[in-house]
């Protein structure tokens, strides 16, 4: 390490005993919320399954939908923060992120998550996570008009909170590198510069993106807000469905690549087998940045009045950004293991199957965002295949494996190895099982965001009930990892 | 404004700069007016083969034999009209200029349903719009089975004693393979509109278009199939902001001269 | 086998492929061995040639294929004016652009199709975006298109086996979504 390399790596947030420490707590007291979060979010989606196999006497259909929405952005709050709890203390190695702003993004999440439960939950809520305008002004009697506003301010929070937080690390980032240093360009020209972390570039590169689909939000949550107030003018629906589909995509898009950080940061931390930038990791990362953005028009192949060449571009969008993921992430995930001496723990399997997940995800999309085909597959059980599948089976496992070996660090606690596997293995039977039958469901034409199955489509309500005893299993892995998770927090808390 | 959407305006985020907004009345129900042609009336109706037409320069012919070589756009007016037929008239022939296509791809042949009107008021009218000789322009009079070809294409024509002139409305009806495609009513021929028509007379599926009685805030993707270009409306320059934004922002973020940059 | 039920099998291949891949790289550990980083680039490249070809060819094969212009430039037989509000589909033989028309529409006997005839749907929504999917008698989804308010969107579809078709909701739209229906009788060709 030269001299000046020297210098750079004492100035991050951890080099510092106290500022390590107050880093630590910050991290316990995010895996904490995410635990919490993800086990009540869970319950709801359970809800939800055992409603539509006809299991849940007296809740009116207004109800099944107000879970719905609490559970969709439920989940994708709950994603996005702990992917960020882990990506920023896993960047105070390199820089320093603010502790400051790292609170902030606590608090300001606590609000946004309690004003939401309050318009869902409260005021049954029931426009679904995405909202598509104009639901949120047709609740044909069912939510109370301050539930909408509620709602406006519980985005509205937790999108400044996250923007704020998302600035912070780019903050961070651009302290201790240049843009070309840290997206590797010198790399690309083959010339000499800094020695640049995959994580780095992964995380700049997702980073960077997310700006994009925050300023979305912004933007069409003020003329959300401005219709509901003014009343004077009706914003074009098609304007605000790209506006949704761009923040909203984005939003998940940019949570699942921050758990590829977390991948590329952590995984060869367990093995004998290193990775660095090349060529083609900073290729593939310089041109997500981009992709990303351009990608979310799959969402709108069935409205015919969206012009032509962006339908086009949603299907070669969608296609091509499959190629780095594949070509370069996973690839690189499996050189990192093939035939090297790894550290089976909790945290090593988590992160690796997580990645298989992301690959079997990817081919759920890449034949969803063919047009022919999503014209028989759009909004049926189809999608919540797909994205459970990049979620729970991908980005949910890379983040609970990364705090559960976080804790285990500051805790110092020792890997049991044989309920680490457990926990695995019921996790990814119960986990496949349950998508197994979302993905019959979609074969099947059975349409999703239905809370109860009519006659034409009765077949839903069998999936429904075979989903139940996969949900049980997951559960069991949720419990035992968030007993043994739990115990780690508890002894690091008390360190 | 009521005391919860105030609070809850203070917990929402401060408002960022919105273009102005067309006041919108309802946006269900399209001015029913019982007078204006409706497109669905006809749509898909074959327009009747033998209407007998005199051109501009005497000859005679059928309207079959005018959409037997391609498709036709075809608008009825009267020569001694004083009111909306002039400001039309015009407005098609620079509507078909800007669209282009004109004798090429389609037919616009003018017909007058006044009985009065001689071909010579017809090559007058052409060339006081300055749109006689040109390629694909045709002017002449109905000479036989007016009222079945207004009735196919949804027209009327009513005298007003009092004005000594035809109250009637202004439209234009595509014709392909002898059947009605589309109907452009209104004063005016917007140039976009009819782009969306002579698409659909180039057998190029026109998916959608907005109802006339929506008016919104920013109209969305308007894009120009004829030049294949996405024309910025307000609502494509809206879309753009988050990613100039974020270019933006990394560059205001990763500048050079930062004054905390500790670079290795 | 229907398209989807093809496409799932497909999935479910692809799946257990990469699954096997997985377990396989995983119980490589057990017998730990040097790798080389050229064989390994190697082989991504060969990775990288087969999945481009894959996906280009999937690029040129369905592009082609899009709802959106099938049947374009034929004139249709019948045009199918479909409404969607909260919480029914109006379908009719005439536009249903008001509330009244919609009530009255919901409650008149379907509208009849021949078999084997092009049919335009004109679709439109009175109120929130609604998805018209399109049932065949055996309950598998044909097809489908988006009602959105303020557009007026045109789809056309032919359809052989002569019954009762449905129309299901799939953009949701309120509480009683899943409740939501419209119908029409293809008739067998005369």
């Amino acid at each position: 390490m030269s001299a000046s390399e020297a210098v750079a790596a004492a100035d991050t947030a951890l080099a510092d005993p106290t500022s390590a420490r107050a880093w630590r707590r910050i991290t316990l007291h995010w895996t904490v919320v995410v635990a919490v979060l993800f086990l009540l979010m869970l319950l709801a989606g359970l809800t939800m399954r055992a409603y539509q196999g006809g299991y849940v006497m007296g809740l009116g259909p207004e109800w099944f939908y107000a879970l719905l929405t609490v559970h969709g952005l439920g989940m994708v709050g709950t994603w996005y923060v702990g992917a960020m709890a882990g990506v920023s203390y896993r960047l105070a190695r390199f820089a320093r992120p603010g502790l400051g702003v790292a609170r902030f993004a606590y608090l300001g999440t606590a609000v946004g998550v309690v004003l939401l439960v309050l318009s869902t939950l409260l005021g049954r809520f029931g426009a679904g996570w995405y909202f598509l305008h104009p639901l949120p002004f047709h609740s044909g009697g069912m939510w109370p008009e301050w539930s909408i506003g509620v709602f406006f301010a519980a985005l509205g929070v937790l999108g400044v909170t996250w923007t704020i937080w998302t600035l912070d690390l780019l903050r961070a980032v651009a302290r201790r590198y240049s843009l070309g240093g840290a997206l590797a360009w010198h790399v690309i020209r083959g010339k000499q510069g800094p020695d640049t972390p995959p994580f780095v570039l992964v995380a700049t590169s997702t980073l960077i993106s997310a700006i994009a689909a925050f300023v979305a939000a912004v933007i069409m949550l003020v003329l959300f807000v401005a219709e509901w107030l003014g009343g004077q003018f009706v914003n074009d629906a098609l304007l605000m469905k790209n506006l949704v589909f761009f923040f909203g995509h984005g939003l998940v898009n940019i949570t699942m690549y921050l758990g590829v950080a977390l991948v590329y940061d952590l995984l060869p931390e367990f093995s004998s087998r290193k990775l660095s930038v090349n060529k083609l990791m900073a290729w593939a990362w310089n041109l997500a940045i981009l992709l990303v953005l351009l990608v979310y028009f799959h969402h709108l192949y069935m409205d015919f009045m969206q012009p032509r060449f962006l339908q086009y571009l949603g299907q070669i969008g969608s296609y091509l950004i499959a190629i780095p993921a594949a070509v370069i992430s996973i690839f690189s995930v499996l050189y990192v293991v093939y035939g090297a001496r790894v550290r089976w723990t909790l945290a090593a399997m988590f992160l690796f199957f997580g990645v298989m997940g992301w690959a079997i995800g990817g081919v759920q999309a890449v034949i969803d965002s063919t047009i022919s085909a999503n014209f028989r597959f759009h909004n049926t059980l189809w999608v919540p295949a797909h994205f459970h599948t990049y979620y729970l089976l991908g980005v949910v496992m890379m983040v609970l494996g990364t705090l559960h070996h976080l804790a285990g660090e500051f805790a110092e606690a020792p890997e049991n190895a044989r309920l680490s596997k457990v926990i695995t293995t019921l996790f990814l039977i119960g986990g496949y099982g349950f998508i197994l039958m979302f993905a019959l469901g979609g074969a099947h034409s059975v349409p999703r965001r239905f809370a109860a199955y009519p006659q034409d489509v009765a077949q839903g309500i069998g999936y429904a009930r075979m989903a139940l005893p996969f949900i049980a299993v997951l559960a069991g892995a949720v419990l035992l990892y968030l007993w043994d998770t739990g115990r780690r927090c508890a002894q690091a808390f008390r360190a | 404004m009521s005391r919860t959407r105030r609070i809850s305006l203070a917990l929402a985020l401060g408002l960022a700069p919105c273009a102005a907004a067309a006041a919108r009345p309802d946006r269900s129900g399209a001015e029913l007016d019982p007078l204006r042609p409706r497109e669905e009336a006809v749509l898909y109706d074959p327009v009747p083969a033998g209407v007998e037409i005199r051109r501009a320069d005497g000859t005679r012919t059928t309207l079959a034999q005018l959409w037997q070589d391609r498709p036709l756009l075809l608008t009825l007016v009267f020569a001694r009209c004083v009111g909306v037929c002039p400001p039309y008239l015009s407005s098609l022939a620079q509507a078909v200029e800007e669209v282009g296509g004109a004798g090429a791809e389609y037919g616009v042949v003018v017909l007058s349903f006044d009985p009065r009107d001689t071909p010579d008021d017809m090559r007058e009218l052409a060339a006081m719009h300055g749109v006689w000789g040109k390629p694909g322009w045709g002017f002449g009079v109905v000479e036989g089975g007016r009222r079945r070809l207004e009735e196919a294409i949804g027209f009327w024509s009513r005298w007003d004693e009092a004005a000594q002139q035809f109250d009637h409305p202004a439209m234009t009806v595509a014709i392909d393979a002898g059947h009605v495609v589309r109907l452009l009513a209104g004063a005016t021929v917007p140039p976009h509109r009819l782009r969306e028509v002579v698409w659909e007379l180039r057998h190029v599926f026109v998916g959608t278009y907005p109802l006339p009685s929506t008016k919104v805030a920013f109209r969305c993707l308007r894009y120009s199939p004829a030049s294949g270009r996405v024309r910025l409306d307000w609502g494509m320059a809206v879309l753009l902001l988050p990613g100039v934004a974020m270019f933006s922002a990394t560059a205001w973020i990763f500048r050079r001269d930062r004054p905390d940059r500790r670079r290795s | 086998m229907t398209p989807q039920v093809a496409a799932f099998y497909l999935y479910l291949t692809l799946a257990a492929l990469i699954a096997v891949v997985f377990l396989v790289v995983a119980a490589s550990t057990r017998r730990p061995r040097e790798v080389s980083k050229r064989g390994a680039n190697r082989l991504r490249a060969g990775f990288f040639v087969l999945l481009a070809v894959i996906l280009f060819s999937a690029l040129g094969l369905t592009l082609g294929r899009m709802p959106y212009d099938v049947w374009a430039g034929q004139i249709p037989d019948q045009v199918v004016y479909v409404t969607g509000k909260q919480f029914a589909f109006a379908v009719a033989g005439t536009p249903v652009e008001t509330d009244e028309a919609w009530q009255e529409a919901t409650m008149s006997p379907p509208v009849r199709v021949p078999a084997g005839s092009l049919v335009e749907f004109r679709v439109r929504s009175l109120d929130v975006n609604h998805g018209v999917a399109i049932y065949d008698p055996g309950g598998v989804l044909l097809g489908q298109i988006q009602a959105m308010p303020g557009y007026l969107s045109r789809l056309r579809m032919r359809f052989e086996q002569p019954g009762y078709y449905s129309m299901l909701c799939l953009e949701m739209c309120g509480y009683a979504h899943s409740s939501m229906r419209g119908v029409f009788i293809v008739e067998p060709r005369a």
